[in-house]
This record gives structure tokens, C-alpha cells and sequence, in this order.
């Protein structure tokens, strides 16, 4: 660093303190902002700031958003009865591409892992049995991770939400689509055979 | 630097960069190591099904010179379903499968432990009595490890256990009322007989043995705290095990 002047070695510094992102690459990535137009590099420092401080996470459903509530929950359009429940803020960018769903969200910002030490108070499967105790829930969709931890948080919250008497759904597992039935693994290609469909 | 073949179980997955894994395997052949698996959380992944914790597989792996063996291939041979279906099942394997994390060392090949969580994770999976199966393999595996518990008499001065007996972890064994110390836990002479038959006991006559409520809970206190003691950490699933049980 020391050949570096100050404050490119000082940019150098912060940039390869990003994920994927080693020494020689923010070296790159220092050199190319170097480059840039002021007011390019001014709209990306402004950008950066902005993240931190307007975006906010909804109070309704956690997602991340810029007001409160998201722009999902605002929907009146949107289906209230139906929640879709979710680990990530980037499942729920993943389930809205496929415009089929039309309900609205619950991040968990987690899942259950009992060998981290991760148990259901560390995400909000509380704010989500309040949200249903409160509103007019008919279904629950649960979109969880399909591996042991999804799969974890899926049972521990049907077994919570039975006494309710609330439909408790989870999305099915199988086959990707595009790929070679030979090559698929018997664990998803028994999965897929359990929720095989009339057609 | 090979290429190795070996039947292995996956106790653990951490994720790595964008679609990588770091899988934490028990083998047959070389004890607890680490593989990587390249692009095992994408979907179409030929190895994302077999990395799931609790399933056995045959796998190839590519040994070079750091620690991390390269994940080649995975044929699974047992996939362990109930394991993953049954919310108190996979909180139990989960507790097995940091027993062997925490009291197993790296690389160290140990077939009698390797059997015993094959065959833990196989009557688990096919049978509902999920509290028995759990104790034999916990005092089972501690028998294995060189760190069975002293059952016979009171570990401190030989004398014959009659009331008012109390398990010490430091000392490993029971003790007697005078010998025990404050952070001695309780335990009645039918637990300390139930673990001695547990201890002895074969696989196939196990559901023969009852389990009363007080051995239970005597139980469900004194090993974890044996084991944590042993290990001088904190075991992780214990907290989970407990809010199950207030659950249900």
C-alpha cells in the first residue's frame, strides 16, 4: 500500500473489504473510479450514502423499503389473506419475478439452525403469528430454503400456527426445469414423484 | 495429492462465496474433514442433494495441498427422509451430529464411530422412540471416545452407591453425598443402573428397555453437562432440545 498515494490506497483499502472482492481487484476498481466523470463518481459516492440511510426495513413485513409500509403491503390491490413466508429480502425479488403471486410477504431474515445456536427467537417468526392473530389470514405459503434449516422453520412454524386453524402450505420441491430427469438425484426425484400433479 | 473414494455422512454445511459450500463430512476411511463442493447451492447442482447435513454418501474428493479436499462426486447411498420431515427428529440428529463435531478430532479415522452414527441416524429415521435411541448413542459414544462414566461405586471413595447420589462431571462418575461437591447434579440408582444397561446393551434389544419419566429428565440434565464439561463449551442444540419439548 505504502506505493500508493493516500487516498487511493485509503479507497484500495475500503473497496477489498467487500465480498469476492480481493486486492488486485479493488486495485482495478480504484483505478476505473480514478477514471470515471466527477459527476458519475459523485452520483455513485451519493448512491452509497443513500442505502444507509433512507432504506428501512417495513414494519408490517420486514422487507426492505425506502417507506413504511413496503410497497407490497401498501397494495390494495394485493391479497391480504395470503402471506408468503420467506428467509431472504431477495427470495421475495425471486417470487415476484415469477408474477404468479398476487399475496403479500413475511421476511424471517433467517432460519432456523439448531446447530448455530439459531433458534425461532432469532427471527421473526413472532411478528408473523402476531401479524395472523391481528389480520384477516386465511393461508400461509411457506417458501422457505429447500435444506434441513428451510425445512426446519417450515415444521417448527406449521406446528405453531395448527391450534389457529389456518391453512399451512409449503411450495414443492422437484425438478428443475430444463434439466435431464437421468441426472437428477433421488432425494428431489422422490420429492417430485410425492407432489406429482393430475394433468 | 489423489484422488480418494470414501462412504462418508454430512454433519454440517457453511456456505462459501456465491453458490460454493464447506462440508464438514464423517468418513469412513478418514475421520471428520472438510470438502469443498463448487456450485453445490445452485439448483441444478449434481452435489446439492448430497450435502445436506445427515445424508451418507459415497463420495470422490481430490486431496491437494491445503487442508480443504475438492469435492468431485457424490453418489448418496442412504438418504435419512424423516430425518428432515419430523421437526424433533431433526433437532435430535442435529444434536448427535454436534457430538461428533465437538468430542471427534480432525482426520482421524474411527470406524467404531462412523457405525455408531450410521446407526443412530437409521433407527432415528425408522422408529418414533427418538429420547432412547439418543441417550444409548450419547453414552455409547462417550464409551468409544475413552470417556465412559464411572458407574460402579463412587468415583472418589469407592464406596458402595446407595441414596442420596449425586453425578460429578469434573470427576466423571457418580459420587456419594459426602464426596459430592456444589456442582454435583442429582441422579437416582435407577438412572445410574438404566446408563449401566444402556452401556452394555445391545442395539437389537434396546426397545426392550423402559425409560421412566424421572430417568428421563435425570438424563436430559446430567449428560449435556458431562459433555459440556468435557469439551468446555457450550453445546448449541441442548436450547433448541428444550424448546421443542416446552412446545409439544
Amino acid at each position: 500500500m505504502k506505493y500508493y498515494p493516500k487516498p487511493l490506497a485509503e479507497l484500495i483499502g475500503q473497496l477489498s473489504k467487500l465480498p469476492g472482492v480481493g486486492p488486485k481487484t479493488a486495485q482495478r476498481l480504484a483505478f476505473y473510479i480514478l477514471d470515471m466523470k466527477k459527476n458519475e463518481v459523485n452520483q455513485l459516492g451519493e448512491s452509497i450514502l443513500e442505502i444507509k440511510g433512507k432504506l428501512t426495513y417495513c414494519s408490517s413485513c420486514h422487507n426492505l423499503t425506502q417507506n413504511d409500509p413496503c410497497y407490497i403491503c401498501g397494495d390494495t390491490k394485493r391479497d391480504k389473506a395470503m402471506i408468503c413466508v420467506v428467509e431472504n429480502v431477495k427470495d421475495i425479488i425471486a417470487m415476484e419475478k415469477t408474477g404468479e403471486y398476487n399475496g403479500v410477504y413475511h421476511v424471517l431474515h433467517g432460519a432456523i439452525s439448531p446447530i448455530d445456536g439459531l433458534g425461532p427467537d432469532d427471527i421473526k417468526i413472532s411478528d408473523l403469528l402476531t401479524r395472523i392473530e391481528e389480520g384477516v389470514v386465511e393461508e400461509v405459503i411457506i417458501a422457505t430454503d429447500p435444506n434441513v434449516e428451510g425445512q426446519a422453520t417450515a415444521m417448527y412454524i406449521s406446528k405453531l400456527l395448527k391450534p389457529l386453524e389456518i391453512k399451512v402450505t409449503r411450495i414443492a420441491h422437484g425438478l428443475p426445469v430444463g434439466g435431464d430427469l437421468e441426472y437428477a438425484d433421488e432425494v428431489t426425484l422422490s420429492k417430485a414423484l410425492e407432489g406429482r400433479q393430475e394433468i | 495429492m489423489s484422488l480418494f473414494t470414501t462412504d462418508a455422512i454430512v454433519l454440517r454445511d457453511y456456505e462459501l462465496g456465491e453458490a460454493d459450500k464447506i462440508v464438514l463430512l464423517f468418513s469412513k476411511t478418514k475421520g471428520k474433514i472438510k470438502v469443498v463442493a463448487n456450485g453445490a447451492r445452485k439448483t441444478k447442482s449434481t452435489l446439492a442433494a448430497g450435502m445436506q447435513p445427515f445424508i451418507y454418501n459415497q463420495i470422490i474428493a481430490y486431496q491437494g495441498k491445503s487442508e480443504l479436499a475438492k469435492l468431485s462426486q457424490c453418489d448418496i447411498k442412504e438418504n435419512f427422509r424423516t430425518l428432515c420431515d419430523d421437526l424433533f427428529k431433526m433437532a435430535y440428529a442435529s444434536y448427535i451430529v454436534e457430538l461428533i463435531i465437538k468430542l471427534t478430532v480432525d482426520r482421524e479415522e474411527n470406524q467404531l464411530v462412523f457405525s455408531l452414527l450410521l446407526l443412530t441416524l437409521r433407527l432415528l429415521d425408522q422408529f418414533d422412540e427418538p429420547d432412547l435411541i439418543v441417550k444409548a448413542f450419547e453414552l455409547k459414544l462417550l464409551k468409544i471416545l475413552g470417556y465412559r462414566p464411572h458407574l460402579k461405586d463412587c468415583i472418589k471413595c469407592n464406596s458402595k452407591l446407595t441414596q442420596g447420589l449425586k453425578f460429578d462431571a469434573l470427576a466423571g462418575g457418580v459420587v456419594c453425598a459426602d464426596c459430592a461437591s456444589y456442582t454435583s447434579k442429582n441422579i437416582s440408582l435407577g438412572t445410574v443402573k438404566f446408563m449401566e444397561q444402556l452401556l452394555k446393551l445391545d442395539y437389537k434389544k434396546l426397545f426392550r428397555l423402559r425409560m421412566t419419566a424421572q430417568i428421563d429428565q435425570e438424563l436430559l440434565i446430567i449428560i449435556p453437562h458431562y459433555i459440556q464439561t468435557l469439551i468446555d463449551s457450550k453445546l448449541e442444540t441442548v436450547a433448541f432440545l428444550r424448546s421443542l419439548r416446552d412446545l409439544s
